[in-house]
């Protein structure tokens, strides 16, 4: 059996595959955080502020490199 | 899954950019562009009512649109493998002979990619496609018999390699965990079938004794290529459930308690991109010894390739591996 996600493999997939979810989260983290059952704090509030671009953006980050490499 | 739509999304908006190897090679594009206009030609000839369905299935596997570009960058190397190993032995190579080995590798790679992605369960779509696969093989395989009589050393070659690669094909789909040895032997023998319009060049020019260097040297190649396809889809890999090598280390390496997307966040992919890098030194000390400055040059530009990748993913990766912590 696969294990349960972790909070951040939860908030990863979402934001990457929901875009709606991902404006959400850049609105009204507590919100977001909420709908995943993610238990809310300022760390994570504060954390989230500050990377949230990159999450958003997860995977053009990540993304598509190896098909332009390998 | 989310990795393939976006990916296809963004995939399309972008430019594919220079391409280093027909800068090496100016004469790759037209024999490529020629092996995709054989293709349709001998489809409206022999399977006019599959044309349509092929035409829109091969564009979209394009990042363009265009059929042919899917040959360009990342899948270069196979089209001019066979190209360099011929101008290493007799300077300038047969265009016709070459033409001819490229048209069977676009096949012989549709047949692969086919395969592939009905395994990897990409839609059913390609499951109804599967048929067509028949045409793919016959062409891929039919060049060859223009240039080797049946009792030629070459087709002992070809049908060894092109089932030790269906062997490692379906070893991979069914294993959970994958050790270092296993990926050694099943990465390079997945691609396998590269090898042989390689081989065909040393067998029409009678120098088989050529060829277990160029193995060796494209077996390693296989292994870096895989290792980035690995380490760099990891996070799409890990949500698709596919089981790689790298993912099985990572299972074998993090913490208890620490999420495989943390692991690779945090340092793993960092590991990755070192081994990735590693193996690719391994692969340019092969190639020197293979008489081809045009290869030499093209594995430096896939390094500084890799490299600045890298260095593009730093900030946002560091900015994941901060969240990472925060969250678990």
């Amino acid at each position: 059996m696969p294990s349960e996600p972790s909070d951040f493999e939860k908030l990863l997939q979402k934001a990457i595959e929901d875009k709606g979810f991902a404006n959400l989260l850049m609105l009204c983290p507590s919100e977001a955080l909420k709908k995943l059952n993610i238990e809310v704090t300022q760390e994570k509030l504060r954390a989230l502020s500050e990377c949230i671009d990159p999450l958003v953006k997860a995977f053009e980050v990540f993304g598509g490199v190896a098909d332009r490499i390998g | 899954m989310y990795p393939v739509k976006v990916c296809a999304e963004e995939s399309r908006k972008s430019d594919p950019g220079p391409d280093p190897e027909d800068c090496l090679e100016p004469q790759l594009p037209a024999l490529r562009r020629h092996a995709l206009e054989r293709l349709s030609a001998n489809l409206i000839r022999n399977g006019p009512q599959i044309f349509d369905v092929v035409t829109r299935w091969t564009a979209s596997l394009s990042p363009t649109g265009v059929a042919e570009d899917y040959f360009r960058k990342s899948r270069a190397h196979f089209l001019l493998l066979p190209w360099w190993a011929e101008k290493s032995i007799r300077g300038a190579p047969d265009l016709k002979f070459q033409s001819d080995l490229i048209y069977s590798s676009v096949n012989g790679y549709y047949f692969v990619r086919l395969i592939d992605n009905v395994m990897d369960g990409h839609g059913k779509s390609e499951l109804r496609m599967l048929p067509i696969l028949g045409f793919f093989h016959s062409q891929f395989q039919a060049v060859y018999s223009d240039y080797f009589q049946p009792d030629s050393a070459f087709w002992e070659f070809f049908h060894s390699t092109w089932t030790a690669m269906a062997q490692a094909t379906v070893l991979d789909a069914n294993m959970a965990d994958i050790s270092a040895t296993e990926f050694v032997g099943v990465a390079a023998m997945k691609s396998a079938g590269a090898k042989i319009p390689i081989a065909a060049v040393f067998f029409r020019y009678g120098r088989p004794d050529l060829l277990p260097q160029w193995c060796e040297f494209y077996d390693a190649l296989s292994c870096w290529s895989r290792m980035v396809d690995d380490v760099f889809d990891s996070f799409s890999d890990a949500q698709k459930g596919t089981m790689t090598y790298f993912l099985s280390d990572a299972k074998r390496r993090k913490r208890a308690g620490e999420s495989v997307a943390a692991w690779i966040a945090k340092g793993g992919l960092a590991s990755g991109y070192r081994e990735a890098d590693s193996l690719l030194q391994h692969v340019r000390e092969l190639a020197h010894g293979l008489g081809s400055s045009e290869l030499i040059k093209y594995l430096e530009y896939c390094q500084a390739d890799l490299a600045s990748c890298w260095e593009r993913m730093g900030p946002g990766l560091a900015a994941l591996a901060r969240l990472a912590s925060v969250f678990e």
